[in-house]
Formats: structure tokens, sequence, C-alpha cells
């Protein structure tokens, strides 16, 4: 029993969710999938709102990028014929490899972004793909998922995740058995880009705690792993994988990802 | 607060805590076949199937599954008429202490219910979220494979 929690709410329009959210005197949170609020026990929090009356699930493409409704479950992106296509299905490959299938029903892409975790890999491909959300369905408010912080999220919700265009994607990833949680995860996407080159963005997870990028415009597989350059603030060692070990394995892991790009 | 839930085809009203987990509740209500783990998510043997998917009970709020349809293990066969998946588990060995064994067969329904011809995988997978230390997982898997090939990977009966 979270006994600390003393109301639940479920609202039908973003204001009225906002408007609980925003109250000064009650410490509230976001319930999207509760895997992880309520897995650690929602510390701090008095009350809840539950998003899933907003209607925020669904995947659907345009001209200009696909849209990630923010509420739609983990394994949805893994089903979706949208996002199987979308740089090679670099979504789906990711979103299979982040959490066991019970916990895919239930955890959302939105909390995924929230959570800003550097060894899920969901959350590794998303900023390898330029992925933006947007907050309170505000059009206009598309920031990079890299940049939302604690405090933004204590008072705005992410309603809608978008994916830019990409040719291709790729995710390499070494884990101690194939169904593990990834020691060191790269994704990295090959995107369109003026004068017959292509944008390449890669993103590390695993490695630092803010998962790290690197971007680089080339021609082809060689210039890009060439040029690209990344740097690591904080090295991340731990019983599972020292920090050298990690290090070690990036760089084969991002060599492998450029050559895939280009394949 | 009041919620309602439709726990295997009948609707019932609770009036609960808001910080009540869906474990916490249903157990309360003698559903003992949903069980209590590790309350983290991690183990799945709490997960009930919830509008089709299979979900952790002990990550939910009793509240969040308020409107939604709810099958427990009590759900599915009886103790004179087992449910296909039972009655499999049964005939291959695949139960050992049994504690993993209400959400393992749970998983495989919600698969089986939404896909009647998996793959291999497609079967690792859908057990994947509920941990066993007893059988190593094979003989669940058989099991299942078995009733995948006795129904012919056509539509099984519920």
């Amino acid at each position: 029993m979270l006994s600390h929690i003393r109301e639940y709410h479920r609202p039908k329009t973003i204001e009225e969710a906002l408007a609980l959210l925003r109250r000064p005197s009650v410490p509230t949170a976001i319930l999207a999938g509760g895997t992880q609020l309520v897995a650690r026990r929602a510390p701090g929090v008095n009350a809840v709102v539950d998003l899933q009356a907003l209607n925020l699930q669904g995947i659907r493409m345009d001209a200009s990028a696909v849209h990630i409704g923010a509420m739609t479950p983990i394994q949805d992106l893994i089903q979706s014929e949208v996002s199987r296509q979308y740089a090679s299905g670099l979504l789906a490959k990711a979103a299979r490899h982040c959490a066991p299938r019970n916990i895919r029903n239930a955890a959302t892409i939105g909390g995924t972004v929230a959570s800003a975790d550097s060894r899920d890999e969901l959350y590794v491909a998303l900023v390898a793909c330029g992925a933006t959300v947007i907050l309170n369905e505000e059009e206009g408010s598309g920031l990079a998922i890299e940049a939302l912080t604690p405090e933004r999220l204590r008072y705005d919700i992410i309603t809608r995740i978008v994916v830019p265009p990409a040719h291709c994607g790729v995710l390499e990833r070494v884990a101690r058995t194939p169904s593990d949680r990834a020691i060191v995860a790269v994704a990295a996407v090959r995107a369109p880009y003026a004068g017959g080159r292509s944008l390449c963005r890669v993103a590390i997870g695993g490695i630092s705690p803010r998962v790290v990028t690197a971007t680089t415009v080339a021609s082809d597989a060689s210039q890009a792993r060439s040029e690209l350059r990344w740097h690591v603030d904080t090295p991340l060692g731990d019983a599972v994988a020292s920090a050298p070990y990690r290090q070690a394995v990036t760089d084969v892991l991002v060599s492998r990802a450029i050559e895939a790009l280009w394949r | 607060m009041l919620i309602t839930i439709e726990i295997n085809g009948e609707q019932r009203t609770f009036d609960i805590h808001p910080g009540m987990t869906l474990l916490e509740l249903l157990r309360s209500q003698g559903f003992y076949g949903v069980k209590h783990g590790c309350e983290t998510g991690e183990c799945g043997v709490c997960a009930v199937i919830m509008d089709g998917r299979l979900v952790n009970t002990c990550v939910m709020l009793a509240a969040q599954a308020d409107g939604h349809a709810i099958i427990t293990i009590e759900g599915i066969g009886t103790p004179d008429h087992l449910h296909p998946l039972q009655q499999a588990f049964v005939d291959h060995g695949a139960i050992q202490c049994g504690y993993c064994t209400p959400a393992q067969i749970l998983a495989a329904k919600a698969l089986l219910d939404e896909n009647p011809a998996p793959t291999h995988e497609e079967v690792l997978d859908a057990l994947s979220g509920v941990l066993c230390r007893c059988t190593g997982y094979k003989k669940p898997v058989e099991a299942v494979k078995a009733v995948i090939a006795e129904q012919g990977g056509g539509r099984h009966a519920s």
C-alpha cells in the first residue's frame, strides 16, 4: 500500500491535468504506465494524475515525421507497422530490448523519455533519431528529448514524441546475454542531407550517466568513422563492467554501426 | 474512492485507498493465484491479463484498472475441466513449485489469444516477463508449443 498517495485523478483534458499538476500545495506526479513510479513507491508524492483518458496513444506517420503519442505502450512500437518500417526498424528493435513483455505492455514511451535512462536502449535510439517532445500538445513547444529536465517535467506533460525522417538505423549492443540489458548500446541513424551526403547521428548508452552523442556529415562510412568524435564527461563503471571495458567496447560498436549504416 | 473492474467476466465495484496496488486489491478479494513476488515489476508472478495484455499488478495502482477487464488464473479452467494450457503444463511436467505457473499460463494465453501461431521466439518473448527458478523454462515452453501444435496454429478455445 502506497499510503502516502491520498489522491488519484484521471482527467479528461490536458488543461485539467495541468491544473492538478501545478497545484503548489500538493506534491503531484504524472502516472503513465506506473511501472517506474509505483515500482519506486512514488517517493514524496501525495497525488497522482493518470493520463490514460487523454487520448495520447497511437503511432502515425506523415510527410515530415513519425508521431508517437506519449501514452503509447512500448509494446506497440514493436507491433506497429509504422515503427517497424522507420529507420530499418530501429525503434522496434530497441523497444524489444528495453524490458520484458509484461513491462512493455504497460510502460509508455512518454515514461521512457521522462526517465532519461542512458541504459535504456529505446531512449538511446530516440536520441540517435533526433526525437523531440511536444509538451502539453502545444505546437512549437518541441524540445530535444536530451534537453528535458526534471524541473520542466514537474509542471508540464509530455504529450507526443516526434521523430524526424531517416534513411536507415542500426542498433549495436553488448550484453551478458542476448535478452539482458545492454552494458553498452550504440544507436546510429543516417538521415538525408544536402549535396549527396548523409547526416550520421550516433547515440551511445551505458558509458556515462547521460547518453553521449556524436554527429557528422559524410559521404561514406570511412569518412563518417574518421570524423565522428565523442566525449565522455563521467565514465561509467560498475560491478557489471568497468569504465575501460565500456570505452573499448564503444569504439568497436560505433565502428560496426557506421559500417552497417552504409551497407 | 470507488472503482469498477471486470474480473473474470464479472463486474465488481470496490471502495479502495488511492495508493492500493492492483496486486493488493486482487489478493484481498481472494484471487490468490495472483502471487506476491518482488513488488518492483521484476519477477512477473503477479501478472494478470488486462484488456488482452499481460501486466504486472504490483506496479499498477488498483485505480488504474478502473473501467478495464482483467483475467486471473481463477478465470480460466476449473479443477475438473482444465484449460488446454493448464493441462499441457501438467502433462509436460512444466510445474515444480508452482509459484510462477499462474503467470506463465496467463502469459501463454495472452499470446495465443492475440496470435494463435506464434514463432519459437515469440513464445519465448511472451514468457520472458515471468521468472522461474525451478524449471529452466524448457518444459513450460514445450507445453505452450504443444498446445499450439494441438490447435493446428488455428483459433483456440478460450
